[in-house]
């Protein structure tokens, strides 16, 4: 059968997609025939597939560290902002035309749709499936229409790791109050913590784990460095000021070298067998 | 008895989510009112910072901010300045004085007794001289793995029993659980004091926050006191920012004036002032 794990964040840019290819990485490496799935991603440019099909650049890198053939399974909505509150929505990897959010989420039942099938064929053709969350899982005004979260936990029926960042502080605040908004349901899907971009050294941080551990009952995974020189393209998130890498300028051996770098920091500070328990279960 | 002194304290959910901005665009505003207003950081940690005319260094920040309240900078609103120099080493200044290099985490009697007093004294001081004292806390108020009192924060807070708005930064999502969060994590004491919520660094439609504004307001019981836009970079000097900058009393920083004027008129209608005000004055505060 295959195994679901999702990476939540507490908020945009807290690292998400980069550890979800790394989990690619890993399990591709033991063996584990491994897709990315991402349901609904807001991005400027995209990857085009063999089939023509438009999906996000990142589910097409984490793709490429899984070596699977990018799909447009593994991201069936696309969303590219176009100014005055206007989207570009993609279905399955075609275009469906410019739409306000209030048009998009009018299409809710046709996206869960996509959503649906796009798992299944990913459940038939691969053995783990690593997803991606998008922004915060606790924005309790925008509940009903999330697509990104924990709805695709439940139709994945995934658990779930919740990832912070540290670098800016406030991470105890930001874990405790995403725990806290979300539904009892959703916060029993929650099986793990991971504290990341952190500076200096991570011994230093043992009280805090712990902290963490004691007011969540939930194990904290591991500690990932702040990762200054990878030459991997981040997600483009939205008004963040920092230099762009473009995929294309960067060789597929250079690509796959640093997805290497990526994977042995995560094996290096993450309790991966405490992580394989929360997967295979 | 004698009036009490206004004062209303800027805190964050963590760094970086518009306190200092904040701070700068009340005490113009408050001055502008009429309020005679000083600017007040107990403890800044910035590599960044202003020369006053006594010849003692401080925050560059506070340095804007009594600029913005139409002052000459004043060594006495920002007693402790903390200047990493690597290694996780840090270098203390209380009032311009060199009491030299700690151990990031490290909590000394001695050094601590020194930076209590002198806040204290810092402020009472600024309070007699003043109507209005605008505060500005330091990164989050529920850090806790920290070692030693929170000086930049509730510490000072609850020295004089000073009101406490708790800003968030909606831009990366998850606003309102930094804020439930953070309330969550602070002693019943504290949390008493946080008398208002602030939203920095909204875009989008208003419409889609609306319930949210009235969830955090039922949730939490407190007020949220302003939704400021998200701002396009401002030509106003930075505590993080580098190329590092030292500025003194031969720097000329006139175009600041406009800067300010500019981020004080946007940010004028997106803040409850009245209330804000009404809370600063601390009559009804138990």
């Amino acid at each position: 059968m295959t195994k679901t794990i999702m990476f939540q964040g507490t908020a945009s840019d807290v690292g998400k997609t980069l550890i979800t290819l790394a989990i690619c990485r890993i399990y591709n490496q033991q063996g584990f025939k491994t897709a990315p799935f991402k349901s609904q991603n807001m991005v400027a440019d995209s990857f085009i597939t063999g089939e023509g099909h438009e999906i996000a650049i990142a589910q097409a890198l984490q793709a490429e560290a899984a070596s699977s053939r990018p799909d447009v399974s593994m991201n069936p909505i696309l969303m590219k902002p176009q100014g005055d509150n206007n989207s570009e929505i993609f279905i399955e990897g075609r275009s469906v035309g410019l739409m306000t959010a209030e048009e998009y989420y009018s299409k809710k039942d046709k996206l869960l749709k996509a959503i649906n099938k796009s798992l299944n064929n990913l459940k038939e053709n691969f053995q783990l499936i690593v997803l991606e969350g998008g922004g915060s899982p606790a924005e309790v005004n925008l509940k009903d229409q999330d697509l990104v979260n924990m709805k695709a936990a439940e139709i994945a029926d995934a658990p779930v790791i919740l990832i912070a960042d540290i670098e800016r502080g406030g991470v105890f605040g930001s874990i405790i109050g995403t725990l806290e908004l979300l539904e009892t349901s959703e916060r029993e899907r929650v099986k793990g913590i991971i504290i990341n971009k952190f500076r200096g050294n991570p011994e230093r941080f043992i009280e805090g784990k712990q902290h963490i551990e004691d007011l969540t009952g939930l194990p904290v995974l591991g500690v990932m460095p702040y990762l200054d020189h990878l030459a991997i393209p981040d997600e483009d998130s939205c008004g963040q000021q920092r230099e762009k890498l473009d995929y294309k300028d960067i060789s597929l051996n250079e690509r796959l070298k640093n997805y290497d770098i990526l994977a042995t920091e995560f094996k290096k500070n993450i309790d991966m067998e405490k992580l394989e328990m929360i997967i295979f279960n | 008895m004698a009036k009490k002194t206004m004062a209303v304290m800027i805190q964050g959910t963590s760094s970086n989510v518009g306190k200092s901005l904040i701070a700068t665009a009340l005490c113009k505003i408050c001055s502008n009112q009429g309020f005679k207003t000083s600017p007040f950081k107990a403890w800044n940690m910035s590599s960044n910072s202003y020369l006053t005319e006594d010849g003692i260094k401080i925050g560059i920040g506070q340095a804007v901010q009594a600029i913005a309240a139409g002052y000459k900078p004043d060594f006495r609103i920002n007693p402790v300045l903390v200047k990493p120099i690597g290694d996780g080493k840090n270098q203390v200044f209380i009032n311009g004085e060199d009491q030299g290099q700690f151990n990031f985490g490290e909590s000394d009697k001695n050094l601590n007794d020194k930076i209590s007093a002198t806040i204290n004294e810092n402020l009472s001081s600024l309070m007699t001289e003043n109507d209005l004292i605008i505060l500005e806390g330091s990164g989050s108020p529920v850090e806790l793995n920290r070692v030693g009192p929170d000086f930049g924060n509730m510490f000072t807070a609850r020295s004089k029993n000073i009101p406490v708005l708790l800003t968030a930064d909606i831009s990366r999502g998850g606003a309102l659980a930094d804020i439930v969060g953070t309330l969550k994590l602070l002693s019943e004491e504290d949390r008493k004091l946080v008398k208002g919520l602030l939203i920095n660094k909204f875009r989008g439609d208003y419409n889609l926050l609306k319930p949210g504004l009235q969830f955090l307001e039922n949730y939490t019981a407190k007020p949220v006191v302003g939704v400021l836009p998200y701002f396009e970079k401002l030509n106003l000097p930075e505590e993080d920012r580098s190329p590092r900058l030292q500025f003194d009393q031969s720097t000329d920083l006139s175009y600041l004036d406009h800067e300010i004027g500019k981020l004080a008129n946007k940010l004028k209608d997106c803040l409850k002032l009245d209330k804000i005000l009404e809370l600063a004055r601390r009559d009804n505060n138990d």
